[in-house]
């Protein structure tokens, strides 16, 4: 097992230089570009200063050799600074992987939580109304955009019924609330968006525990524990979730890129303190190293969470042991 | 008194717009306390829905009507509690397919134990698991300890169907009931599951419900045979050879055996196929298929007299009519 982790840390690497690779060339091969983007619409800069600028930044280099001067850096663990305001992207990056994760580990709680007991309880009353009323729901939530209804409730509750905040992470006078208060403001703040990104993911977690609660029902398994004369309860709630809960693993783990990848324009609308809007507003200006910074933390990040996935589903189903 | 009676048992399977099916029609049986019996046909003819309306484990599209008493409760009539308090502790049952009748992700320690506590309620951990060593020893296991910390998957087909064993019997029912224990494991672990079960019954002095479409085992582990054709019980005897038998499909199941004493090795089938188990018909269901089918076959449906159903048996002792 330790050997096995092992190998999938040092797999990591090869992947995320891939990562990297392909966003480097995507994103200097975008027209446009930080010189003349940010500098163009000014015109106090003459077409000279402009080449100097270029020269002060590396980017009059060949693509490759930048990309090697930037993987160099990479590897000590400098990943820059900011072309717009100078400070590390490290620091840039680390300040709001915070709100991040946050959002995204509260959202993921919430999704699985409803989402397991949503799918159970459809499988217990399968056909029943509940269940066809569930279906309905969780597909609305699946097919409606995410951006659309974040615009419509922020609408509704947000300005015609003001009972929760537009945006941001918290109110402006947090700095002189209490720390029980503070709490709550963040709470209040996560409202919304967690109701948001939980309504959309909803839908593939109670489908699939759905169908594979049922699937554990009617094994012969189930069969055998009502021979032995198992109390109900402990044959739904213990025997056959364990089984159906399985793959549910693997779901968290492939449901992490998408919820982290999502954030890029979520966290935007919402005005979102987060590495999303941090990438999306690098992205706006150019600012490479940023860009960088943040694709390279997304992409490490969804590979830990992979990887978190395989190894505690080795942990839990005893016909995997990983060499 | 019987340990178990079973009066007037029907068991019909919905089949949505197909109608229905008549899967047990009207079988009356009684089994005294330590007899064993076997329940043999062919493939289809009910065995499995019978061995499962004992204990009332019947598929959720299934109606069920008639008694089915156990030390005189009537188990077609329980509730869900009621029947938690009958199955494993007055009828154990073990099934064809270990492999899939074992949870995947619980250990044999834990669905051992998890019997013990639910019925007995025993909680204290070293108690549990002396009890836990015992049963596998009892059921042949050598590696007590290995098997007992081990997953289902760890574990030989023939491993698996002791550990079963082990289960069914963990809180000492009277009645194991046994659905093609051997079926799907190779022969000499078959035999060796037989010499298990046999020792079982002796030791345990249990009431065995064997339901095999093996002849052979039946009569190797079972004095009394209850033959099923259709949904119908066709003949309920003790049996010991083909000459016992009075029923002209018992005798067809006879012929079809390879006999090793004979140089006859092939495969037989009885020619014919078993009848649509969706309509009720004013006849015998097995004349179509019958050597010694008579008008009155078709004329009226032959009523259970003797131990079997049928207007011209076969004379017992004889080979030929
Ligand atoms: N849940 C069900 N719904 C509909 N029909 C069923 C159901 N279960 C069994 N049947 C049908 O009822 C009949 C009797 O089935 P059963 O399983 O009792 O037969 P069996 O004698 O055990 O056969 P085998 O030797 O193949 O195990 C078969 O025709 C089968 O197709
Ligand atoms: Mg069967």
């Amino acid at each position: 097992m330790k050997q096995y982790i092992l190998k999938r840390l040092l797999l990591i690497i090869p992947v995320l230089i891939g990562i990297t690779v392909i966003t480097f060339a995507i994103v200097h091969l975008t027209p446009g570009g930080f010189v003349r983007s940010n500098m163009e619409m000014n015109v106090k800069v003459s077409p000279d200063s402009m080449e100097r600028l270029k020269v002060l930044y590396g980017l009059d280099r060949p693509l490759y050799e930048q990309y090697f001067k930037w993987l160099w850096r990479f590897v000590r663990f400098d990943f820059g600074e900011s072309f717009i305001d100078n400070r590390p992207v490290l620091d840039k990056v680390l300040e709001r992987l915070p709100a991040t994760l946050l959002l995204n580990i509260v959202s993921l709680t919430v999704i699985f939580f409803l989402g397991i007991i949503i799918g159970v309880t459809s499988a217990l009353k399968r056909n029943s109304f509940y269940d066809r009323f569930m279906t309905l729901f969780t597909f609305i939530g699946y097919s409606v955009p995410a951006f659309w209804l974040a615009l419509i409730l922020m609408m509704v509750f947000a300005v015609k019924w003001p009972i929760l905040p537009v945006s941001g992470i918290t109110s402006f006078n947090f700095d002189m609330m209490s720390a029980g208060e503070q709490a709550l403001d963040v709470m209040w703040h996560l409202i919304l968006p967690v109701f948001i990104t939980a309504f959309g993911g909803l839908a593939y977690i109670s489908r699939y525990v759905k169908s594979s609660m049922i699937e554990s029902l009617t094994q012969q398994y189930t069969i055998a524990a009502y021979a032995k004369g198992l109390p109900e309860n402990r044959i739904i709630y213990k025997n056959a979730l364990k089984n159906s809960l399985l793959p549910v693993i693997t779901l968290l783990g492939l449901s992490l890129p998408g919820l982290i990848g999502g954030s890029f324009i979520f966290e935007t609308i919402f005005a979102w303190p987060g590495m999303g809007r941090l990438a999306y507003e690098s992205a706006m200006t150019f600012d490479y190293p940023v860009i960088m910074g943040t694709v390279t933390m997304a992409a490490f990040l969804t590979l830990l969470g992979n990887l978190i996935a395989d190894i505690s589903y080795a942990l839990v189903d005893p016909r995997i042991r990983y060499r | 008194m019987s340990i178990i009676e079973i009066k007037s048992l029907s068991v019909d399977y919905a089949l949505g717009q197909n109608g229905v099916l008549h899967a047990l029609r009207n079988v009356n049986l009684e089994v005294n306390a330590g007899e064993s019996i076997a329940i043999v046909g062919e493939s289809g003819c009910g065995k499995s829905t019978f061995a499962s309306s004992l204990v009332k484990l019947l598929a959720l599209n299934s109606k069920a009507a008639g008694q089915v008493l156990i030390d005189g409760n009537d188990v077609l009539a329980m509730t869900n509690r009621e029947l938690e308090a009958i199955r494993g502790v007055k009828a154990g049952t073990i099934f064809q397919d270990p492999a899939a009748s074992l949870n995947p992700v619980f250990s044999v320690k834990e669905q051992i134990e998890e019997t013990i506590t639910a019925h007995l309620k025993v909680r204290d951990k070293v108690e549990l698991k002396q009890r836990a060593i015992k049963l596998l020893e009892e059921t042949g296991i050598k590696e007590t300890q290995r098997v007992y910390e081990a997953y289902p998957h760890q574990l030989s087909g023939g491993q698996q169907q002791r550990v079963m064993t082990a289960i069914a019997l963990s809180c000492s029912p009277k009645i194991l009931i046994a659905d093609e224990p051997t079926t799907a494991l190779d022969v000499t672990v078959q035999a060796q599951i037989i010499a298990l079960l046999k020792r079982l019954k002796k030791e345990r002095n249990l009431t065995l419900i064997l339901i095999t479409h093996d002849l052979h085992l039946a009569l190797d582990l079972c004095a009394r045979i209850i033959v099923m054709y259709a949904g119908e019980v066709v003949e309920d005897a003790e049996i010991k050879s083909e000459t016992d038998s009075k029923h002209p499909y018992t005798r067809a199941l006879f012929e079809i055996i390879p006999d090793i004493n004979e140089d006859r090795h092939e495969f037989s089938v009885i020619p014919g196929e078993v009848p649509e188990l969706k309509t009720v018909m004013n006849e015998c269901y097995f004349r179509n298929r019958c050597v010694k089918a008579g008008k009155k076959c078709s004329e009226s449906h032959p009523e259970m007299e003797n131990g079997v159903r049928c207007f011209y048996p076969y004379t017992k002792g004889r080979l030929k009519a």
